[in-house]
This record gives C-alpha cells, sequence and structure tokens, in this order.
C-alpha cells in the first residue's frame, strides 16, 4: 500500500512538451483517474509513475520514497497496458505467474497465488489456455490477474478497456472497480473516457496540454467545472456554450449574445461586471422544455433537428437573429422526455434555471457559481 | 489497354471459368519451371545412373553404382566433412552476426535509416568480389589483417591465414560476411512486429535483459531464426563461387567442399555420373538439415501442448 505523489513533473520528447509542471498527490488506497483527450500527456505521465519514461524535471516518490531513478521492475507497481500485452506464447498460467518466476518465487506459493488471482478474476477454466484462444474480456481478464498476482502498491492501468467492445466495457468496468474495492491498492487509471473516470474514480485529474486543468471528485468535476474546458470535456452531449457581453438589465445583469438574451440571477450578477465578455454554459440535461419564470430565464428558439436516442430526445436548437439567420455550428442542445412533441422548425421556449447556469470569463475560467 | 486489362476483357467473356483462367495463367510459370528445373534435374538424374565415357561418347547403364562409388569414396566423403563444418561455422557465425547487427539497428539512434542500407551491402555484393576482397585482405605480405594485427605482435610476421588448418574456417568468415546481412533483414523485419508494449510489460514484471530476450524477443522471432537457418545452410552447402575464387580447394584439398568437387569431377575429370551422383548427395544432406530444422523448431510447442495435458489431467485427479 502506498501513496503515490508527483512534484512539478515535467516532460519533454525533443522539442515536444508533454507533461507541463504536473503536481499531483495520490492518497494510500485511493482511485484516481487521470481523464483527458490523446495527447494530453495522461500516458506519459502514468509511464513516468511506472518508471517506463523518466520525467525531464521534477519529482516522483512512491510511498514516500523517490523513485524517479529506481527502474519499474523495483517499484513495487503493476500495470495493465492498453494493448493488454499478454505473452503470445504463453498459456494463461504462464502469463499469471511470470512477474513470480522472473522473482523467483518458491514454485508452491507461485501455483498458490496464481490460482488465488484466477479464482479472483473467475479465469480458472482458462489456466492451459493460450491468449489467441482467448476473448477480449477474457485476456482483459488474464492481464489483471498478471498484475494481481504480485500483490503490488499501486496498480497502473492505461486504457485497459479500450480495446474492448461497448457492452464487455461497461462490465469490465464494475469488474475494476469491484477489484480496487477488494484489494484496497492505489489505483491510478488512465482513460479518455469520462464515463469511465466518473463510475470509477475517487478523484479524477482532467488534463489537456500537457497540464492538470481540475483534480477533484467526480461530481465536483462535473458540477463545479474549473474552467471552460473542464466544463466542455465531461457530460454527453458536452454543455452548451454561448459566448456574448454583459450588460445591466432589470433586476441584475443581463446576458447578451449568439442571438439570445438572459436575465441573470442576483447571485450571478454578483460574480460579474456590466460589459464584461463571458461564456455563457448550460448543461443539456439541465434546460427545460417551457416557461418557468420561478426557476430561470426564458429564451426562445427553433428546433433544427431532433435526435431521439430511447430514453431521451435531445433537441438542436437554433437562435436565429432578427433576419431568421443563425448558425449551424452554434447548435444548442437540450435534453427533453422521449415522450415530447414537437416539429422541426417550431419555436420554443426554453427555461435556462438560474441554479444551472455558468459563467466563464474570458480566459476561460469560472467566476459562476464560485 | 494494357496486358491486364485485355486478359480481364477476355476473361469477361465468359469463356473460363475461375479455375480454367487460374490455370491459364500459371501454366506459362509452369511450363517455364519443367524446362529450367524439371527437364535438368531429371537429366541428371538419368546421368548419375550411367557411366559416360567422353571419348567413346558411349554412355553405360550403371544402377545405382555411382552413387555407391559417391558414397564411399574417400574423397567424396573428405568433401562432404569439408562442406559439413564450412555450413556448421557460417550458420553459427552468420546466426549470431546477424540477430547482432538486427538487434542493434533495431535501437533508436541517429543515422538508422543508412546504417540499414549500407549494412545490406556486403550481400548485394557479388561472391567473387567478396572473394577477391577477403583474399587481399588476408594477405601475407601486405594484406589488410597481418598490417593490422603484426606491429601488435598478435600473429607473426608473414602469417599465412589461409593455411592448411584454418582456411576453410576464414572461408566461412567471408561466407558469413556476405550472408549475414540478408539474416540481419530477416531479423529486423520479425523484430519490428514485437510490440513496445510486451518489452514495456516484462520490464514491470521484473524480467531483466536476458529474460526479455527469452521471452518476448526470441517467442516473436523464432520463425525468422528458422528461416536463416535455411537460407543460410542451403547456400552454404551450394557455395562454389567464393572458394573457388579464394582458394580454388587449396591448401592441397583441403578446402575442397562438395560443389568444387563436384566441378572438378564434372569439368577437370569428366565423370559428369559421379559429378551428378554427388550432387544429389548434396541436395540430400541440404533437405535432410532443412526439414531437421522445421521438426526442431515446432517440437517446442509440442512438448507444450503435452504438459498442458498433463496439468490438466492433473486438475481433473484433484477435482474427483
Amino acid at each position: 500500500m502506498a501513496t503515490v505523489t508527483l512534484e512539478n513533473i515535467t516532460k519533454t520528447f525533443g522539442e515536444t512538451l508533454a507533461v507541463d509542471d504536473v503536481s499531483l498527490h495520490i492518497e494510500d488506497g485511493e482511485f484516481v483517474v487521470l481523464l483527458g483527450p490523446s495527447g494530453c500527456g495522461k500516458t506519459t505521465t502514468l509511464n513516468m509513475i511506472a518508471g517506463l519514461e523518466r520525467p525531464t524535471a521534477g519529482h516522483i516518490s512512491i510511498g514516500g520514497e523517490r523513485v524517479e531513478h529506481v527502474p519499474p521492475d523495483k517499484r513495487d507497481i503493476a500495470m495493465v497496458f492498453q494493448s493488454i500485452a499478454l505473452y503470445p506464447h504463453m498459456t494463461v498460467y504462464q502469463n499469471i505467474s511470470f512477474p513470480l518466476r522472473m522473482a523467483r518465487t518458491p514454485r508452491a506459493e507461485t501455483d498458490r497465488r496464481v490460482r488465488a488471482a484466477a479464482d479472483l478474476l473467475r479465469i480458472g477454466e482458462l489456466l492451459d489456455r493460450r491468449p489467441h484462444q482467448l476473448s477480449g474480456g477474457q485476456r482483459q481478464r488474464v492481464a489483471l490477474g498478471r498484475s494481481v498476482v504480485r500483490d503490488p502498491a499501486v496498480f497502473l492501468f492505461d486504457e485497459p478497456l479500450s480495446s474492448l467492445d461497448a457492452k464487455l466495457r461497461v462490465d469490465m468496468r464494475v469488474e475494476v472497480k469491484k477489484l480496487h474495492e477488494r484489494l484496497g491498492a492505489t489505483f491510478v487509471y488512465v482513460t479518455h473516457d469520462q464515463v469511465e473516470a466518473m463510475t470509477m474514480a475517487d478523484r479524477v485529474a482532467v488534463m489537456d496540454g500537457g497540464v492538470v486543468l481540475q483534480l477533484g471528485p467526480p461530481d465536483d468535476i462535473y458540477t463545479r467545472p474549473a474552467n471552460l474546458m473542464v466544463a466542455g470535456f465531461l457530460g454527453n452531449p458536452g454543455m452548451n456554450f454561448v459566448s456574448g457581453r454583459l450588460a445591466n438589465g432589470g433586476g441584475g445583469l443581463r446576458f447578451e449574445g449568439g442571438n439570445v438574451a438572459v436575465e441573470l440571477s442576483a447571485a450571478a450578477s454578483s460574480a460579474a461586471a456590466s460589459g464584461q465578455a463571458v461564456t455563457l454554459g448550460i448543461r443539456p440535461e439541465s434546460v427545460e422544455v417551457g416557461e418557468d419564470p420561478a426557476q430561470g430565464a426564458t429564451v426562445h428558439g427553433n428546433i433544427f433537428a431532433t435526435e431521439p436516442v430511447g430514453s431521451d430526445l435531445f433537441l438542436d436548437i437554433l437562435f436565429e437573429d432578427e433576419s431568421g439567420l443563425g448558425e449551424e455550428s452554434h447548435l444548442f442542445k437540450v435534453r427533453a422526455r422521449p415522450d415530447l412533441k414537437v416539429q422541426v422548425g417550431e419555436r420554443i421556449p426554453l427555461c435556462l434555471p438560474h441554479a444551472n447556469i455558468y459563467l466563464f470569463d474570458d480566459a476561460g475560467h469560472r467566476i459562476h457559481p464560485d | 489497354m494494357t496486358a491486364l486489362q485485355r486478359v480481364a476483357a477476355w476473361r469477361g467473356t465468359g469463356n473460363l471459368t475461375d479455375a480454367q483462367f487460374a490455370l491459364a495463367i500459371v501454366i506459362g510459370v509452369l511450363l517455364f519451371h519443367v524446362v529450367i528445373i524439371i527437364v535438368p534435374l531429371a537429366y541428371s538424374f538419368w546421368l548419375s545412373l550411367h557411366e559416360t565415357n567422353v571419348i567413346l561418347r558411349s554412355s553405360e547403364y550403371v544402377g545405382f553404382d555411382l552413387w555407391a562409388e559417391a558414397l564411399f569414396e574417400e574423397e567424396t566423403q573428405s568433401a562432404t566433412l569439408k562442406s559439413l563444418y564450412f555450413a556448421g561455422v557460417s550458420v553459427v557465425l552468420s546466426l549470431v552476426l546477424s540477430l547482432g547487427m538486427a538487434l542493434v539497428l533495431n535501437q533508436e539512434f541517429p543515422g538508422r535509416g543508412i546504417l540499414r542500407a549500407l549494412i545490406l551491402l556486403p550481400w548485394a555484393v557479388s561472391e567473387v568480389v567478396t572473394a577477391t576482397m577477403w583474399t587481399v585482405m588476408l594477405e601475407p605480405a601486405w594484406g589488410f589483417f597481418n598490417g593490422a594485427l603484426e606491429p601488435l605482435g598478435i600473429v607473426n610476421q608473414g602469417h599465412v591465414w589461409l593455411n592448411k588448418d584454418w582456411a576453410l574456417f576464414w572461408l566461412a568468415v567471408a561466407f558469413t560476411w556476405h550472408i549475414a546481412p540478408l539474416g540481419t533483414f530477416f531479423f529486423l523485419a520479425a523484430l519490428q512486429t514485437i510490440p513496445q508494449d510486451l518489452y514495456n510489460a516484462a520490464r514491470i514484471d521484473r524480467a531483466g535483459v536476458v529474460s526479455r530476450f527469452y521471452h518476448v524477443t526470441l517467442p516473436h522471432i523464432r520463425y525468422a531464426v528458422l528461416i536463416v537457418l535455411v537460407v543460410v545452410t542451403v547456400e552454404a552447402f551450394r557455395q562454389f563461387d567464393l572458394v573457388f575464387a579464394m582458394t580454388s580447394g587449396g591448401p592441397g584439398t583441403t578446402t575442397q567442399i562438395l560443389p568444387l568437387l563436384i566441378f572438378r569431377y564434372n569439368f577437370q575429370f569428366s565423370q559428369y555420373g559421379l559429378a551428378s551422383a554427388s550432387s544429389f548427395i548434396l541436395i540430400i544432406i541440404a533437405t535432410i538439415l532443412a526439414v531437421a530444422y522445421f521438426v526442431l523448431m515446432t517440437r517446442r510447442s509440442k512438448q507444450s501442448r503435452v504438459a498442458a495435458a498433463e496439468r490438466r489431467a492433473a486438475a481433473a485427479r484433484e477435482a474427483s
């Protein structure tokens, strides 16, 4: 069991800056997900924790000990790779026992631990098979088994589920989460899949451009995104953004831009100043169809397209100006009840609840709610 | 209209079924093969069964007498042993050298692309040129080897490299210089198919450099090893140009490997039958070796299948 601490970690590949001054403290037994689009530096960060890459600058500690000059095999870690990376010519048994054999563990103990790991992952039946005889999910379990058998202090995962099909991914997600609960070890998990991050993590580190944009519990990241990037990255579909300017309105401030005008609540008005350039954000699931002046501001828009997905009905709304023009690239998504009867082209009222409106300043930082 | 289009158009008329079409385009190559391979092979087989007299222009059927002569004649036996020695040394040296070069060229370093191209050059150089080069390098009076090693006191002045004890070994070295790049080429191609993640996984799984080579690299390049073994063995057994150009079988007959002896039987002594019979012995040895490699290389997986079956049986006993 161990904590993992990154202090001012920087990694450059030639001219390219992959990880830029990242500091991160992961508690003992915590499940932390590094989330971000491809090329954001999350895998490089993980590889540095593993010891597969050496940081250009900064310190890494595992269990309180400096490890940046310690080779991967001496760091008491196990890693599951995106490509699964099972040894193709070895049986499942040989694959799982490989780390133990390399550490010259006595045969009886090796056998006991391999069988325990195989039971834990329900692959006891497969021990004599070779990787090419296994399904994707089974291979993934074997890869997990190979890390579990070592009983390491820290588990590292590099997008382990991305090679699986959608349904299997959902099953394995639960499995990894249960594994963490059972083992109580520290898990560091890299993914670009926000659902994996939201469902499994104790804390999520959202990364982009080599820096950690925000670190916090999943619901915090979702409800209180630090900036536009995090807000847009989480949620499916992502948050709606309208850029514009604040003006003095009735009681407080009024947002104007993108062919809409939104009266802001007193709380929002106090966080900003008239004339300030801001981006208004609201999640598709927060917008209500209809008018409700008690809850929020009302805007009107035309239905450009509808996207029924069974459980929900997504509306793509176009806000038009006086001449009837609007940009299709600025579609505003709304999640509605699946039984809502609307026509494409219909003009409908939408309620933007005050409690769910976000404001970001022109640097992209959240200014409301604070 | 290209030839291919014409063939396609002609095919489109529906005159031929797929099988007929396949046969039609293969038959030319087949005929060519028959003419250049099967006919000479059959003819030399016929020759090996006949005692020919050039002066009398006669030939007499003698059955497998010449085969027996080739097998039991001391000269042929000695040449066969020399061929085996030459092939053995060449195979070991070129396997080690080509794998070593491939492992180095698989690393990332500046100038790798140029080096990869350069390394193939010795293979592209003709064997006669290789022979000339090595003869010059090994020349006792002014060759590179003595020039470099004499001042260091490693060899005596005027050391004769191609002496009766070591000439065949140095021929094998020269041949290795020529053939190893081809092996490098095969190994490099195989090495590039190994996913980097496997090495990373092995590093994390506490496998050292040797274990990583044994457990990750070697299993992936097994078939390349097989190919290199077969190619180098066969090439070594039929090697003629290099040896002929460097030593012509000398000093004495110490480097007279089987192809050289066959050449002498044929062109110096006009013993066509004996030469043909000896050629077949050469082919048979090379074939036996090639088959042996295949058997050896595929046996491993059979062993592990047996081991797996045994473990299953043990598990079943445990359960009951």
